[in-house]
């Protein structure tokens, strides 16, 4: 069963990337929610796990990438393996601590991205490559500490009901 | 050092993370060709319906605001083409007096696009026209709107295409009213520049870019797209030209492969 609510999760996650985020985007920039909820993962259930949601969500955006074919699911899987060991080291109970982790891991993997695309432009345009990248790392931290919020506003609902 | 390298196998971590690294890699340094397939085959399984429903509303976004504009045009493009009719039958006269022939300049092959990658620098596309249709590697993709981009990886039934806004995809150009020469490349945000135009040569905002031919890639005369700042800094002997591009990259639906070009 637990099989069928991944794959589900699967399914959102990718059609909220695909068809959601770009038309969200402000200025051509839009949250990577799949990165965001792979940190999320590994913040909550630890390394391991983040890692290997990292790998499943990675190869899933890799496989519409020629040019970058392997690259997302080598970093998304970091990603979600540091945040796990994030949460085996210092760990705090707050969406606020959750949403500046992913920041900050989401921030250095765009910077990443950038490098691995091409050094050059990189290089070159260093100021804005960190702009931009600082920029998605916010939107996809308000991404997810919105998405938080709105889990846990439900689950008192539930609880109250 | 052996403690800490044996503490590094017995981590937890040490096989899990090998064995993505190794898939990873193997992903890397497939051939461009090989992960062309590969992402057309999961685009045309695992990813359409998501692609199609992405295909969908842009769509239905983009005729919209293609209603509006096209509205606004239709007014003002009667008069012309009316202007243009009678330019055309004047043409037709000419050339049959000279004793030519009219040909099409270009050979196109209208394709969909398959794919697009799901982050926010998105570089390429992927396109269901491949060597089964003629295309090869190095070939112009045009939109009605302009350039595209080129083709760099061609499979049976898919290409992927190396967008303009791909800092190493660069096109020889040319301002068409004034014919200064310069080279359009992407260099960071939502425009291009024309690089390499001589502080001397007379570009204003307005003016037409087109390509010039001379890259060997795209032939000349395609709209690459309009002027919207041209400056120069005293003392740099380049001008500093942006360009908004004439084709709109967040909404791309259908592309021509041009596969032969008759008219240079």
């Amino acid at each position: 069963m637990p099989y069928f609510y991944y794959f589900l999760g699967w399914i959102i996650l990718i059609f909220g990337q695909i068809v959601i985020a770009p038309r969200i985007s402000v200025t051509g920039i839009y949250p990577d929610m799949v990165l965001a909820t792979v940190i999320l993962i590994g913040l909550k259930r630890g390394s391991q796990k983040g890692l290997w949601f990292g790998f499943i969500f990675g190869i899933s955006l890799d496989l519409l990438d020629p040019q970058n074919l392997g690259w997302l699911t080598l970093l998304g899987s970091i990603s979600g393996m540091v945040a796990g060991m994030v949460r085996e080291k210092i760990y705090v109970e707050s969406g606020l601590y959750q949403s500046g982790i992913i920041a900050a891991i989401t921030f250095l993997y765009r910077i990443a991205i950038f490098i691995i695309d091409s050094p050059g432009y990189f290089y070159n345009n260093f100021a804005d490559s960190l702009i931009t990248s600082l920029f998605i790392a916010l939107y996809s931290a308000l991404f997810a500490g919105i998405a938080l919020m709105i889990l846990k506003q439900r689950f008192r609902l539930r609880e109250l009901l | 050092m052996g403690i800490t390298l044996r503490g590094i196998y017995k981590s937890p971590h040490f096989a899990p993370i090998m064995i993505v690294a190794a898939i990873s890699v193997v992903m890397i340094i497939l051939p461009l060709k090989t992960r062309t397939t590969l992402s057309r085959l999961a685009a045309e399984s695992l990813f359409l319906p998501f692609i199609e429903t992405d295909r969908y509303l842009t769509k239905i976004n983009a005729t919209f605001e293609r209603n509006i504009t096209l509205n606004r045009k239709l007014d003002s493009l009667a008069i012309e083409v009316a202007t243009l009719h009678e330019h055309k039958r004047e043409n037709v006269r000419l050339r049959r007096m000279l004793d030519f022939d009219f040909v099409l300049p270009y050979s196109l092959i209208p394709a969909e696009i398959l794919a697009i990658s799901p982050t926010s620098t998105f570089k390429s596309v992927l396109i269901d026209a491949g060597r089964s249709r003629g295309v090869a590697k190095n070939m112009p993709v045009i939109s009605p709107s302009g350039i595209i981009g080129k083709t760099i990886a061609t499979d049976n039934k898919a290409s992927t295409v190396q967008l303009l806004l791909d800092p190493s995809c660069k096109v020889a150009a040319r301002i068409q009213r004034s014919r200064a020469m310069g080279i359009v490349e992407y260099t960071g945000g939502e425009y291009l520049t024309l690089s390499r135009v001589p502080a001397d040569q007379d570009v204003v905002e307005g003016d037409a870019v087109i390509s010039s031919g001379l890259g060997g890639i795209f032939p000349q005369g395609l709209f690459v797209g309009t002027v919207i700042k041209s400056e120069v800094q005293e003392g740099d002997l380049f001008k500093n030209i942006i360009i908004k591009p004439g084709a709109d990259f967040s909404i791309i639906e259908e592309v021509f492969v041009i596969v032969s070009q008759t008219g240079d």
